[in-house]
């Protein structure tokens, strides 16, 4: 995808290159990218994204996933994740895809 | 603990003429090693033979995995090679060490004195035989106070091994003087390494009298010390307090609690890995490990031997509680 418009079909993985490690509760956690050994902090909001991609999921998924779960959120919730996506897949620790137009459905 | 024999055996079919512990091995030497700690006591530790090469070994022609270029004050230029059965650094004006994890033998050059061969030993050679049970090479050095440590890191020519010195000249056991061994399983702990100090002639003349030292070796750019006495003690693991990283900086000295993502930045370059993606991360979750779990704190100070009795100070009652 790279610098394409992220869309609600866009498939998110975890990128192969990437090391995770959560740190102590509120101190958010730490990505490396193996190749480049480029290390990247990312806080608490940040941790919960990358927990729920721990299978791929579309951007809407994750999105309508976050909104049920999250208290309290700024308005602009939707757009930060956003932004952090497009920023994970700018330093190759995400994979953009386009989901397979023949998803079942109701998992858009 | 490794039982296997070496073929070439020397170690096991010679007189051993030195046995202790560094960096958490139980070793036994057919050199003679004056930096050893006190044997781990019976257990199950790593085991670590040394023998010196009956003959020179040639350098690999194939490129290195590693290579450390001389700097400023710090005249080291030596090369890593990946071989069949290990690992061989060669060392430029010391020669080549060969590295066999598998077999727990480190293989020193001919020729040369054995105090030398010592000192270059504990480097990488040993990290190389360390990093293969998942522990953390750090570049730092660390001091115990009570009955916990505190890891001192920075860059070279930070004052890192000046403040340890000074620590062991106030009366604190020094564990390491310029890399540490760091479990990071649940409570981490560092593996009390050589007990030496390596000084600058400056440093060494700025600092005044170091009691339980002797000079072991020295050269154009350092003298050698080896801690000497009970004040060296044992090699059991000692559990870390805190981890403070060392800054340049004028006016007293300033000690501040730094988060664990920057504690992981700071603790990241100043750990030792191989080229290899398991390595890397295997080096990356162990940093991270530790910047979640012990309390990191960032000084900064100036670099001067006035500054040091308040440096250790604010560190002893700051950082140890």
């Amino acid at each position: 995808v790279g610098e394409q418009h992220l869309s609600g079909d866009t498939l998110i993985s975890r990128g192969d290159r990437a090391v995770y490690r959560r740190l102590a509760a509120g101190e958010g956690g730490v990505l490396l990218h193996l190749d480049t050994a480029a290390y990247h902090g990312v806080n608490e909001f940040g941790t919960v994204v990358w927990d729920r991609l721990e299978r791929p999921m579309t951007l809407q998924d994750l999105l309508d996933d976050l909104g049920r779960e999250l208290r309290d959120a700024p308005p602009t919730w939707r757009d930060d994740v956003r932004g952090f996506i497009q920023d994970l897949s700018d330093r190759d620790l995400l994979t953009l895809t386009q989901a397979p137009p023949d998803r079942p459905e109701g998992q858009s | 603990v490794t039982t296997q024999e070496p073929s070439s055996g020397s170690v096991l079919t010679s007189q051993v003429r030195a046995a202790g512990s560094c960096h958490g091995f139980q070793v036994r030497s057919s050199l003679p090693l004056d930096l050893l700690r006190e044997p781990l006591p019976a257990g199950d530790w790593d085991e670590l033979m040394v023998e010196r090469a009956d003959h020179d070994v040639s350098e690999p022609t194939v490129a290195p995995i590693r290579e450390w270029l001389p700097a400023p004050g710090k005249p080291f230029s030596a090369r890593l090679y990946a071989t069949t059965g290990g690992f061989g650094m060669w060392i430029d004006g010391v020669g080549g060490y060969v590295i066999d994890p598998t077999r727990s033998i480190i293989s020193v050059p001919p020729d040369i004195p054995s105090a030398l061969a010592e000192s270059r030993l504990w480097g990488v050679p040993s990290v190389l035989m360390f990093l293969r049970s998942g522990h953390l090479s750090l570049h730092a050095a660390a001091v115990q106070i009570e009955d916990r440590a505190v890891l001192l890191t920075a860059p070279g020519r930070h004052g890192k091994t000046t403040l340890a010195a000074a620590f062991h000249q106030a009366g604190f056991r020094l564990l390491s003087e310029d890399l540490c061994r760091v479990n990071t399983e649940a409570e981490p702990s560092v593996f009390p390494a050589a007990a030496m100090l390596r000084l600058r002639h400056d440093v060494r003349t700025g600092l005044g009298a170091l009691p339980s030292t002797e000079v072991v070796f020295e050269d154009e750019q350092r003298v050698h010390l080896g801690v000497t006495g009970e004040r060296r003690g044992g090699g059991t693991p000692v559990p870390i307090a805190a981890v403070v990283t060392l800054h340049i900086g004028t006016g007293p000295p300033v000690l501040e609690r730094i988060d664990a993502v920057d504690a992981v930045r700071d603790l990241w370059s100043l750990s030792f890995n191989l080229p290899t993606d398991a390595d890397r991360a295997r080096c990356f979750l162990g940093v991270s490990s530790i910047a979640a779990s012990v309390p990191v704190w960032r000084l900064t100070r100036a670099l001067s031997f006035d500054a040091l009795p308040a440096v250790i100070d604010r560190i002893a009652t700051t950082c140890v509680t």
